[in-house]
């Protein structure tokens, strides 16, 4: 039985695993300092700064409740629009991604499916926008098509959890009595992967929205445009009526789809 | 010295757990507070470090108004005052030692306390406290790998290294076995005279009440029904504490 | 009037009867069985209707505007960019390539370390289990759920007509949007821990944050570290976007080099930013691993 005293003496010490983390991410942190340089405020830094927080409280009601192609509302529907088209058109092209990905299905050639399905991830989405503005134009097409090929990284990944997760179990009683391949799909397949599909289709759809309002300011359609444009211009009342576009239909969206997933996980 | 002056306590839901309490409990004394589960033993110990609020009366300790206590005062009053849990409520994923250390953090200073950062005097103290309740040789050992005996144990350590003049114990032996109960109300025994520490413990194994404690306070319907030593009781005192004959989950050891 | 309004009912009445009676089978031996009703035809239909909606309103405005097979004439463009990106690899424009990728990956750095830290006391503040009876963490999940719903590129966007050109845009649009995300992902773990231990430091004399630090701390670092790597490796891929609206790093290249239409160096671009990407996401992923 040690003493107290032996015991203090023998106590773990991780010194030296402590002091090396603390020094990397130390170096790390100073070392990416230099970015921080203080720029000044552009001319009329201050007075701008000023009038869009004016502007915040007071944004172009006109424009809030207008119903025209020009109005908030539309603009906004548009940008809904634009992420729920974008989602279900990433849901369907994952699909052929992820069979062909999947190690139950494709064995060790699934490195050609991961990289493709990284490449995609990691692609810079404004990047993919500017080339799809080369084939449909600025508009909300282009967000449709942008948001479609991007979801393809997560829900892809989804998929390819789920087929390669399938219970074999179930389909073993399934073979036992007798079923055919599709009666075993639409039986023993699907009903399992409905609602985790739909939370995640859901997830990405919440995604999606604030992506399509931003892919505006690339010129991808929806209320990005207008925001752009106003900012730009100097239409600060403008800018914020905008802005509070996007807060209001991002909590509506947020709300319901953390609403709808907690359904979903509780059954 | 602990005073309670016509306390009662009604919980908001209308449940009425204490109705005009008073006693006395002296500096150093073992009392064990027995009855039926929903009697109000629970809440008595709990009033005594404000845990819940009186309802009416008063609760002295040495001279402090415990319901008149806030802030910085309640904290400093709880400094002197440990308490042990039925469930333990240690810290499970680090050390025992660190589980120890925890009770030393309203002492220390500030800015070492964010970094947990414990001078040598801090952790020789726990250390002090871990041997005192016979574990020191697991001070290093993740608390959620020990067993519920010595898990209690480091919760007694850890009120030990409050230096405290009162311990409080809600049921402190309900989820032990037989013999781990045995060893941690010895535990209690030995410190309530070593240390000359005032132990109040709520309980509800009669056999282990009358086995360790001096004094004994049977509550029945949030009233005391008895209170005195040990020795003097009888079999009908107990039925008039639970108010029925006792049965098998009153005892901790069957065979008796 | 009234009449109307009590056939409208009888008749809602009826349809529900009639769905009953369609859900419900009788057994052998008499016993009737309910199944419940199902909303999934209810949703499904609702998701129909908008999706027409959504689809009428986008999609045939556009080939209304411009013809179907002029948008099918136009699709190749899309694949022929990325065969000029691919067999047009300019290697040489590497050497501009680096600066501007240390920049992104300076902003993030900072931009997530700053916004993670920035996060903890906020998230405290947000827990109604840790704050107990007070309307601090009402209030304050409010308020962090408007500055959630704009994406960083909206905050430098308003920061690049205050502040004018430069990475420092870049790093205060991070760190409001990492901090938006952190404070989240913290307070939810915060509100579903074990409070057992909590309160048994509370009952020591702790004031609530030593509590929490000595209590709390050690339940939710690992998981604490977690989100900051993955904030990182999100705020890596955005700051690549920053460049838009002159915030710095790598995107005023990429925008730049892609209106000139020099695929070729756009493609280097590209795959730098891809090498980065995929080793900070094993970097991550390990170190995550190893955490938990």
């Amino acid at each position: 039985m040690q003493t107290v005293l032996q015991a203090y003496e023998a106590r773990p010490r991780h010194t030296v695993r402590n002091v090396l983390v603390a020094s990397v991410i130390l170096f790390l942190t100073i070392w990416s300092s230099d970015v921080i340089n203080y720029p000044g405020l552009s001319d009329n830094g201050i007075e701008i700064a000023r009038n869009i927080f004016r502007a915040l409280y007071n944004p172009t009601w006109s424009l809030v409740f207008s119903l025209g192609v020009d109005g908030i509302p539309f603009l906004m529907f548009e940008t809904l629009g634009i992420a729920f088209l974008g989602t279900l058109l990433g849901a369907l092209l994952s699909v052929p991604f992820a069979f062909l990905t999947a190690r139950n299905i494709v064995g060790k050639f699934n490195i050609i499916g991961n990289t493709v399905i990284t490449t995609i991830r990691s692609f810079p989405f404004f990047l993919m926008a500017l080339m799809f503005v080369r084939v449909s134009g600025p508009g909300a097409m282009t967000g449709v098509l942008t948001i479609g090929v991007l979801s393809i990284g997560m829900i892809s990944k989804l998929y390819i959890e789920v087929i390669e997760d399938i219970d074999p179990g179930i389909l073993m009683s399934l073979d036992a009595l007798g079923a055919t391949k599709y009666q075993k799909i639409r039986y023993g397949i699907i009903p399992q992967l409905t609602a985790s599909i739909l939370s995640v289709v859901i997830y990405r759809f919440e995604i999606n929205v604030k992506n399509a309002t931003v892919l505006g300011i690339v010129g991808a359609g929806g209320i990005g445009v207008t925001l752009l444009t106003a900012m730009t211009a100097g239409r600060w009342r403008d800018a914020s009526a905008a802005l509070w576009g996007i807060i209001i239909v991002v909590l509506v969206v947020d709300y319901f789809s953390t609403k709808l997933r907690r359904r979903l996980v509780n059954g | 010295m602990i005073e309670f002056q016509n306390v009662s306590k009604t919980y908001p839901n209308g449940v009425e757990a204490l109705k005009n309490i008073s006693l006395t409990i002296e500096p150093g004394e073992f009392v064990a507070i027995i009855g039926l589960s929903g009697a109000g033993k629970s809440t008595l110990i709990k009033l005594v470090n404000k845990m819940i609020d009186v309802t009416e009366g008063n609760i002295k300790v040495n001279d402090l108004n415990i319901p008149d206590l806030k802030g910085k005062e309640l904290r400093q009053y709880r400094r002197k005052v440990g308490m042990v849990f039925q469930s333990f409520n240690l810290i499970n994923r680090t050390s025992v030692i660190n589980n120890v250390l925890a009770a030393r953090v309203p002492d220390m200073n500030p800015f070492l306390s964010l970094f947990g950062i414990f001078t040598k005097s801090d952790k020789m103290m726990a250390l002090e406290s871990l041997h005192k309740v016979g574990i020191l040789e697991k001070a290093y050992i993740r608390a959620d790998q020990l067993s519920g005996g010595q898990q209690q144990r480091v919760a007694l350590a850890r009120t030990l290294a409050q230096n405290p003049t009162l311990i409080l114990a809600d049921e402190p032996v309900a989820s032990l076995d037989p013999i781990t109960a045995n060893q941690i109300m010895s535990d209690f025994e030995r410190i309530n005279q070593t240390e000359k520490i005032t132990i109040l413990v709520n309980m509800h194994h009669v056999d282990l009440a009358l086995k360790y404690a001096s004094r004994v306070i049977g509550i029945n319907k949030g009233e005391i029904v008895y209170d005195g030593g040990t020795d003097d009781v009888t079999e009908d005192i107990l039925k008039t504490i639970y108010g029925r004959e006792l049965t098998d989950e009153d005892i901790m050891f069957k065979d008796k | 009037m009234k009449t109307l309004c009590s056939k409208i009912s009888n008749f809602i009445k009826d349809l529900i009867k009639r769905n009953q009676r369609y859900r419900t089978s009788e057994l052998s031996d008499g016993t009737n069985i309910t199944r419940p009703f199902s909303y999934a035809i209810v949703i499904f239909s609702l998701v129909l209707i908008v999706f027409i909606y959504f689809w009428n309103m986008i999609i045939t405005d556009f080939f209304n505007r411009f013809g179907f097979s002029f948008f099918v004439s136009r699709v190749p463009n899309f694949f022929t960019i990325i065969q000029k990106m691919v067999v047009q690899v300019n290697w040489s424009y590497f050497s501009n390539v680096v600066s501007p990728l240390v920049d992104t990956i300076q902003i993030s750095i900072i931009g997530t370390l700053v916004g993670s830290l920035l996060a903890l006391p906020v998230a405290i503040l947000a827990s109604q289990n840790i704050m107990g009876k007070s309307y601090i963490p009402g209030i304050t999940k409010f308020f962090l759920s408007i500055i959630r719903t704009f994406p960083t590129l909206v905050y430098a966007l308003i920061f690049s007509f205050i502040f004018g050109y430069g990475t420092f845009i870049g790093v205060l649009a991070t760190v409001i949007f990492t901090f938006s995300i952190v404070t989240k992902m913290l307070y939810e773990i915060i509100e579903a821990i074990d409070m057992g231990a909590f309160i048994a430091i509370e009952a020591t004399g702790a004031t609530k944050l030593q509590a929490f630090r000595a209590a709390v701390m050690p339940q939710i670092i690992g998981r604490y570290y977690s989100i900051i790597l993955y904030n990182f490796e999100i705020n890596l891929r955005a700051s690549a976007i920053l460049g838009f609206v002159n915030a710095g790093g790598i995107g005023i290249i990429m925008n730049d080099q892609m209106a000139l239409q020099k695929y070729g160096n756009v493609a280097v671009i590209v795959l730098a930013l891809l090498i980065v990407v995929i080793i900070v996401q094993n970097l991550s992923q390990y170190l995550r691993r190893r955490l938990s």
